[in-house]
């Protein structure tokens, strides 16, 4: 994913670091490749040029250079532009341009600050755009070569990256252990499979679910190979953000006014029983969906007047019924946003690697089953109690009865084999992830602390047959979270705000970025994860990292996909 | 910002310092208990301090507190001082996450007591490491029979008696009392409910047509109750149960009100005691008018509810009278009520399974102190605490209330207490003959 502070491409981001299969393009060696220009201002040195591939890089060094590179990698970016009246995202997309840190080249907040530390920074903008971690993890080889050479005082070399970049990062650490001393993978995503493709999968399932409930129009699954199947893409997120608007509109209401006049496969009857906050909920509970965003905490209740009890007691249930009953369907609704983009534009792309064909497949789903009873519990309230949970999971069954996702056999075999990350650690190693992240959701870094776990276990068994030191872990995981309460309010109702740490897409705060290279630092100086008390203490110093690293996270099996 | 940052590189500067340490003292501190110390044993609480679900129930918590405070200055449990943590989690259960995180994996508490909720404790039993990290969690203040699987939640205690038991109880005193009327019910649509209904027909208690009603949760303040009381009134319904939150009750009697009860409609109200605290309930009609609080007085005279614990007006019960005596001291300037006692008897169980748990308490020994001998603390309550079951009291008695919404035993006299399970496989229920332990001296327990 490409961070960068500018709004559009901020909200452009919200689509990025989803699979889409870059063509498997032959580059020229690294031979070929000229030698970076230079110049020196203001005591860094910078360098610019291509790899053998065409990919444009970006090399910084301050003066007073600490030793350790920095490799970032950024993330997905859409393999053409987006039409410009798509609503948020038109304009951006097939983005080449170097970025040497997050937010770079746009924002180059953090990039400076980690100059000012001493540290050297490079990056490239990949030679193609789209899915591309195979020959991303290529240039960057060559990069780190031409860095090197250039730079012989690199004592280190720290990779990083986000999104995509997290799974080139992490694909680099794979193949290439001997180039770089740790490895910084930041919401790498893996699973292409369980997430898009058979068994339902969260981005199927939510736009499926959407779809279903709000607005059958919408296409979702087997685009049309070609530019027409982009602009089929940009026509459904339309629809999604437009019944989205229309459902936030009617949140305050209750009965059949709350739903979107889209929403033609839904009962009338069902309309006027169930608000469509109920259902925008349900699609949430049953995709693994985080349940708080941006903007919704999905805790603070709407401000109340306490300057008398009486005002006090005849506010508070409204107060605390947006709490419970509004703010975990608001949220939904922004995510929703954020997960349409990949479950559309990235789709398309992806079919059109595999055989411009439908991969997509829920005939085995049993969605009933994907709502827990602690889920139940939890979110009776807003979901309008059992009557409702019935009525919606009734309504989910007849969906998909009547028209049940089919996918195409070949497709999805075509599929599975874009997944090459493999979760094999050798290098040091600490993932990043956020407990309300939307696009990498938890159970992609449960998945790769099972994997790690794993292996260290296997390490250590196989060390005490030879009676040998059990080896050190080599795998650490760290997970943001945002603060309990953020939801604002002005006069006009909930304010919008999109860069709240833990939700969202690849966010952290300028603090939590600092922390993540400064132990990436340390597991290059110390060639080993840095101490347990200097793990706990990182956790503890900022409120915006979970406490510990046991967070009882979603895994792919909990969820059911 | 600035200061912000300067924050930042003084914990950079002591990450760098930490360095060199290697993992022996860390394990170290990790072997200690958390939440204990050699002065103090902290505990941990999550409740609706705030919010509409407020009224009444947050004065539970600053009443353990108090008790506690008491105990504090008798000398402690084996001289630790007990503090408690009090979390306002706005019965939210999304806050409730965050709360009982910060208790367990910030402030390290060593237990948890008397968290409060049904949505809410489950979200935190899902999402937090209450089970990962065997943190013992006491005395959970709801009756959800579902929170009584050691299986599922093994640390996990009731305190209430499960709204299963209190169907079955509320039933065969209808079938008792009221042999051939027509009963009806208004019932919240969640595990509350469901619990409830599973009972009543475990009991064998059935409804007229037309005659059982429900509302989901928190629409009984937004859509009202309306049509679900019309169609009560309009079944022909002698005996109607409400078997709601007390918010429910407020509104379904306002309702009753205005179609005729008291004046040209008469059924038996018969409350559960969730939805029945008086204090609450006049809380809630103060909301509107002098007149509606009235109102509430003259519609809750007559109305039957249940409770396991005395009359916080029994000023003559040992346990009642003590409690009152602590609360003037320690917690002052708060009313005494039905709510104050529940959370001082609460305390005074924690005092006793703390003491039980040994001198050197572990989480461990806290909850196998309780499953061993919970069953034998003093109590206010009327009935067993079944802990050895993790089940929660098992009893409870019939009242009615009077003109001044005061709680009193049906016919006058002592209590009759009924006694039964959570089995849904049939409606026993039998009169109680526990005996109730003395309260102990001075109210301190010196149980071992």
């Amino acid at each position: 994913m490409r961070l960068t502070l500018n709004k559009t491409r901020r909200n452009m981001a919200l689509l990025l670091s989803v699979a889409l299969v870059g063509a498997v393009l032959g580059f020229p060696s690294a031979a070929t490749a000229a030698d970076p220009t230079c110049t020196t201002a203001n005591a860094v040195t910078t360098c610019t040029g291509e790899t053998g591939d065409t990919a444009k890089y970006e090399i910084r060094v301050p003066d007073d250079f600490n030793g350790t590179l920095l490799l970032w990698s950024h993330g997905y970016t859409y393999v053409a532009k987006i039409p410009a009246q798509v609503p948020l995202l038109g304009g951006s997309g097939n983005d080449l341009r170097a970025t040497i840190a997050p937010g770079a080249p746009d924002d180059m907040k953090i990039a400076n600050a980690l100059l000012n530390q001493g540290y050297a920074l490079a990056g490239s903008g990949f030679a193609v755009p789209g899915w591309n971690a195979e020959s991303a993890v290529k240039t960057n080889v060559e990069l780190i070569g031409i860095v090197k050479k250039k730079f012989p005082t690199i004592k280190r070399t720290v990779a990083w990256g986000a999104s995509l970049g997290g799974t080139i990062t992490q694909r680099l650490a794979e193949t290439n252990p001997k180039l770089i001393d740790a490895s910084l993978p930041i919401m790498a995503f893996n699973n292409i499979d369980k997430v898009t493709g058979s068994n339902g999968g969260y981005g199927t399932d939510a736009v499926w679910l959407f779809k279903m409930f709000f607005d059958p129009t919408i296409k979702g699954f087997g685009y049309t190979a070609g530019p027409a199947g982009f602009g089929e893409a940009a026509a459904d997120f339309g629809k999604v953000l437009a019944a989205v608007v229309a459902i936030q509109g009617g949140l305050q209401k209750s009965g059949a006014d709350t739903w979107p006049a889209t929403a033609t496969l839904v009962p009338a009857a069902v309309k006027a029983a169930l608000p469509a906050r109920s259902a925008l909920l349900m699609i949430g509970l049953l995709t693994g969906m985080p349940l708080r965003s941006s903007s919704f905490d999905g805790v603070t209740g709407t401000p109340i007047d306490t300057s008398s009890v009486a005002a006090a007691s005849a506010s508070t249930s409204t107060s605390t019924g947006f709490s419970l009953a509004l703010q975990p369907a608001l949220a939904v609704a922004e995510n929703m946003v954020n997960i349409a983009g990949f479950a559309t534009f990235a789709r398309y792309d992806l079919e059109t690697q595999v055989g411009n064909k439908n991969f997509a497949d829920n005939q085995n789903v049993d969605y009933s089953k994907k709502l827990s009873e602690d889920e139940r519990a939890t979110y009776n309230v807003a979901l309008s109690g059992e009557a409702g949970i019935d009525g919606l999971l009734a309504l989910v069954a007849g969906f998909k009865q009547a028209a049940p996702l089919k996918a195409d056999a070949d497709a999805l075999a075509k599929l599975k084999k874009l997944d090459t990350m493999t979760g094999q650690i050798n290098v040091p190693t600490i993932a990043f992830n956020n407990t309300e992240e939307t696009v990498e959701f938890q159970p992609m870094m449960s998945w790769m602390i099972e994997k790690a776990n794993a292996q260290h276990a296997a390490a250590v068994a196989a060390a005490k047959a030879k009676k040998k030191k059990a080896p050190a872990k080599k795998f650490a995981a760290f997970w943001g979270q945002p603060l309990d309460e953020y939801t604002k309010f002005n006069a006009a109702g909930p304010v919008v705000q999109n860069d709240t740490p833990g939700t969202g897409h690849v966010k952290f705060s300028f603090p939590q970025w600092m922390d993540i290279v400064r132990l990436g630092d340390m597991a290059a100086r110390l060639k080993r994860l840095p101490s347990q008390a200097i793990l706990d203490l990182t956790r503890e110093s900022d409120p915006n990292w979970y406490p510990t690293e046991d967070f009882d996270a979603d895994t792919f099996e909990s969820i059911g996909s | 910002m600035i200061r912000a940052l300067k924050n930042r590189v003084r914990v950079g500067a002591a990450l760098v310092a930490l360095t060199g340490l290697v993992s022996s003292g860390v394990a170290a501190e990790a072997a200690t208990t958390p939440g204990v110390t050699k002065d103090t044993i902290t505990l941990g609480m999550t409740s609706a301090q705030s919010g509409a679900a407020s009224p009444g129930y947050n004065k539970v918590g600053p009443a353990m507190r108090a008790y506690f405070d008491y105990i504090n200055d008798k000398g402690g449990v084996y001289g630790r001082k007990i503090v408690l943590k009090l979390e306002d989690d706005k019965y939210v259960p999304t806050n409730a996450v965050n709360k009982v995180n910060k208790l367990i994996l910030r402030d390290k508490v060593f237990a948890l007591v008397g968290n409060l909720g049904t949505a809410t404790h489950t979200a935190a039993l899902k999402k937090t490491p209450i089970i990962k990290q065997s943190v013992p969690d006491l005395f959970v203040n709801t009756g959800y029979s579902g929170f009584a699987n050691p299986k599922k939640y093994p640390t996990t205690f009731m305190y209430l008696p499960s709204y299963i038991m209190e169907a079955k109880i509320m039933a065969k005193y209808i079938k008792d009392k009221f042999p051939g009327k027509k009963v009806g019910i208004l019932y919240q649509d969640d595990d509350f409910g469901k619990d409830g209904l599973a009972g009543f027909k475990a009991a064998g208690l059935t409804f007229v047509a037309g005659g059982t009603q429900k509302y989901a949760s928190l629409s009984q303040a937004t859509v009202g109750l309306t049509a679900q009381m019309t169609a009560l009134k309009t079944s022909g319904a002698e005996v109607i149960i409400l078997f709601g939150v007390t918010s429910a009750t407020a509104v379904a009697m306002r309702t009753a009100a205005a179609l005729g009860y008291g004046t040209t409609w008469g059924p038996q109200f018969i409350m559960g005691s969730v939805g029945a605290d008086p204090t609450t309930l006049l809380t809630l009609a103060g909301a509107t008018t002098a007149e509606a609080r009235a109102a509430t007085l003259r519609s809750l005279t007559g109305a039957l509810s249940l409770s396991f614990l005395p009359a916080a007006t029994d000023t003559e019960d040992e346990y009642v009278k003590k409690f009152i005596e602590i609360n003037t001291t320690y917690n002052k300037g708060v009313a005494w009520d039905n709510n104050v006692l529940v959370g001082m008897n609460q305390a005074m169980l924690v005092v006793q399974a703390l003491r039980a748990a040994g001198q050197n308490p572990t989480r461990a020994s806290l909850v196998s102190a309780l499953k061993s001998k919970g069953g034998t603390f003093a109590s206010a309550a009327y009935s067993k605490l079944d802990s050895a079951n993790n089940v929660g009291f098992t009893g409870y008695w019939v009242g009615k209330y009077n003109s001044t919404g005061v709680i009193a035993p049906v016919d006058g006299g002592k209590p009759v207490v009924y006694t039964t399970d959570s089995s849904t496989a049939n409606g026993d229920v039998a009169t109680s003959t526990f005996v109730r332990p003395a309260m102990p001296a001075d109210g301190v327990p010196t149980n071992s």
